[in-house]
């Protein structure tokens, strides 16, 4: 056992939709201040992980613990106020508002207890959070309005204003250019660097390599490989197996 | 307040469209424009507090006349019955009807019901409230409440001239566009709009969507009950057929719809066309062939619907902001 907690543990946790089991007795832990990522082919059971941990899913068997306190079930806007912010894969926002009213929003977090803060210092805060994600020229669009860079930078700083622990992002570089996907890097490690705790879940090894201090490598559903040196990770035969399957070099 | 602010300025035109009506019913002799304009005036404000869950809140509440009729009962019940006074009724059948909401509210909404079948839900509600007053003694049966006037009286709300009842109608219609605009200007409303434009990503903003639209739920059909109330009084007879009819229902609800729902001054604007358009048209086809003026209305219905899909406030909305966009940027500017 080691001396102190981590931030968050994921104990067997399993998720069957019908007879597939999507996510098959994962174990993680997530300490303070870590970045750890998290990859996996096409349908390997990722977002379901990021599910069972935001409370849109309820696994059926393990636990999903905070601070070491277990919050397995939790709907998803308690997981939130306890301080789990996330991402979507699929961008999420609120197309008839502003983009600072979006942002507004995320800073409106309740905190457990119900409460929140006043309109005006929300807007306050979200032109905080809009200036250090490069938002602010388009404070006053509709979010409908903006290109899928520009949606990818609101979740996040949407995911920021309500102030989270932890924060999972949901593979945010997924069809951004290889500029954009720098400067996201650069962003990531800028928010940890405000003592935020980040999972990410991503496609592209670059990002992830850059990223992770620690590595999860899923395949159908269950933990295939993990470790804190990204680059070794990715290179063991078995997740090579996984993404290219398997060579077959005596043919 | 400022002009340039889209919700200020539709409190202010809201409000002086009300005291020209107000100034139009006082200085004329006719009771037949009086009477169409107290009922366009309830329309009105049924509309406007429906479409704080209707309309901000995105619920498909399609049996708003629950609420309505309870708060015409309610009124009916404890005046002619206990003596209590319409003015404290008012507030009573507020109360009685955001009992009510929060109830129909929590069966459905706990339950996740889905949006077709809680709209189903709230219809069947107001028709089984139906069936059952009619089959009740203590409500009257069929034949309802009679309310009897013989004298001016204040303290009562009874009045022998319909024009007093012309200035309440519309006070309460300001006091709940007012409402309105409070709650669209509040956290509360910014969050119920989040949860009507995507529930997901509200929740993960902690918003619990489910409080928020039994919230809106209660709010809205406490209003709509206080309408009601108010309702009875002025029309001095209530049966259930007539307080819990869906025909009402969903005339009451077109006028939300046909000016805009999401918009504080559409419900407005809305009933302030369709009401008096049903009367006209009556009153020019009505004598030969009775229901041509149902037909012609339908038919104008239908048109609307299709050119205006959005409401007729959403084009005020956008030449708002054409006339004022670069005014609002300034003075933010400023700010």
């Amino acid at each position: 056992m080691s001396a102190t907690q981590p931030l968050l543990e994921l104990r067997n946790v399993t998720k069957r939709f019908g007879g597939l089991t999507a996510v098959d007795r994962i174990n993680m832990t997530v300490d303070a201040g870590q970045i750890v990522g998290i990859v996996g082919p096409n349908g390997s059971g990722k977002t379901t992980t990021f599910s069972c941990v935001s409370g849109f899913y309820k696994p059926e068997e393990g636990s999903v613990l905070l601070n070491g306190v277990d919050v397995t079930g939790k709907l998803p806007f308690e997981i939130a106020r306890l301080g789990i912010a996330r991402t979507f894969q699929i961008v999420q926002s609120f197309e008839d508002m502003t983009v600072l009213d979006n942002v507004a929003l995320g800073a409106l977090k309740p905190e457990s207890d119900g409460t929140s803060c006043s309109l005006e210092q929300a807007k306050a805060q979200a032109n905080e959070v809009l200036r250090m994600v490069g938002l602010s020229e388009e404070s006053n669009k509709l979010s409908g309005s903006l290109g899928i860079p520009g949606r990818k930078r609101l979740e996040i700083a949407r995911a920021l204003a309500s102030r989270p622990q932890i924060l999972l992002l949901d593979e945010v570089m997924a069809g951004l250019r290889p500029v954009e996907v720098d400067q996201a890097v650069e962003m990531i490690q800028e928010i940890r660097s405000q003592g935020i705790t980040i999972v990410v879940v991503e496609h592209l090894m670059r990002a992830v390599v850059a990223l992770s201090e620690k590595l999860y490598v899923i395949h159908h559903g269950a933990l295939l490989a993990e470790g804190y040196e990204a680059k070794e990770v990715l290179s063991r035969p078995e997740v090579v197996e996984a993404y290219f399957g398997k060579a077959t070099l005596d043919a | 307040m400022r002009l340039s602010n889209w919700l200020d300025w539709q409190l202010i035109v809201t409000a002086v469209f009300i005291a020209c009506i107000a100034l139009l019913g006082v200085t004329s002799s006719s009771d037949y424009l009086i009477q169409i304009l107290v009922l366009a005036t309830i329309y009105a404000a049924v509309a406007a507090s429906w479409s704080i869950a209707g309309g901000l809140g995105g619920l498909l509440l399609l049996g708003f006349i629950s609420f309505y009729g309870v708060g015409a009962y309610t009124n009916g019940i404890l005046l002619t019955k206990y003596g209590i006074s319409p003015w404290f009724n008012i507030f009573i059948a507020g109360g009685v009807a955001a009992l009510l909401g929060w109830l129909i509210a929590a069966v459905t909404l706990r339950y996740e019901l889905s949006e077709d079948y809680f709209a189903m839900f709230t219809v069947g509600v107001s028709q089984v409230l139906k069936v059952l007053l009619l089959n009740s003694d203590y409500f009257g049966r069929a034949t309802g409440i009679y309310i009897t006037i013989v004298k001016d009286d204040w303290l009562m709300m009874a009045f022998v001239s319909r024009k007093p009842y012309l200035l309440i109608a519309l006070t309460l219609l300001l006091a709940i566009v007012f409402i309105s605009y409070r709650i669209q200007r509040s956290k509360f409303g910014f969050r119920l709009s989040a949860v009507r434009q995507n529930s997901r990503a509200a929740e993960a903003l902690g918003i619990n969507p489910v409080k928020t639209k039994i919230q809106a739920i209660i709010v809205a059909g406490g209003l709509g009950g206080s309408v009601g109330a108010f309702y009875s009084q002025f029309v001095t007879f209530i049966d259930p057929k007539q307080v819990f009819s869906l025909a009402t229902n969903f005339e009451m609800l077109l006028g939300a719809v046909l000016g805009g729902r999401l918009t504080i001054i559409g419900p407005v604007l809305g009933a302030a066309a369709l009401k008096p358009l049903q009367d006209v048209l009556r009153g020019i086809f009505g004598g030969e062939a009775d229901a041509l003026y149902l037909v012609l209305y339908g038919a104008l219905l239908m048109i609307s619907c299709l050119t205006l899909p959005k409401g007729i406030a959403f084009y005020i909305e956008h030449w708002h902001k054409r006339r004022y966009g670069s005014v609002s940027k300034t003075s933010e500017a400023r700010e």
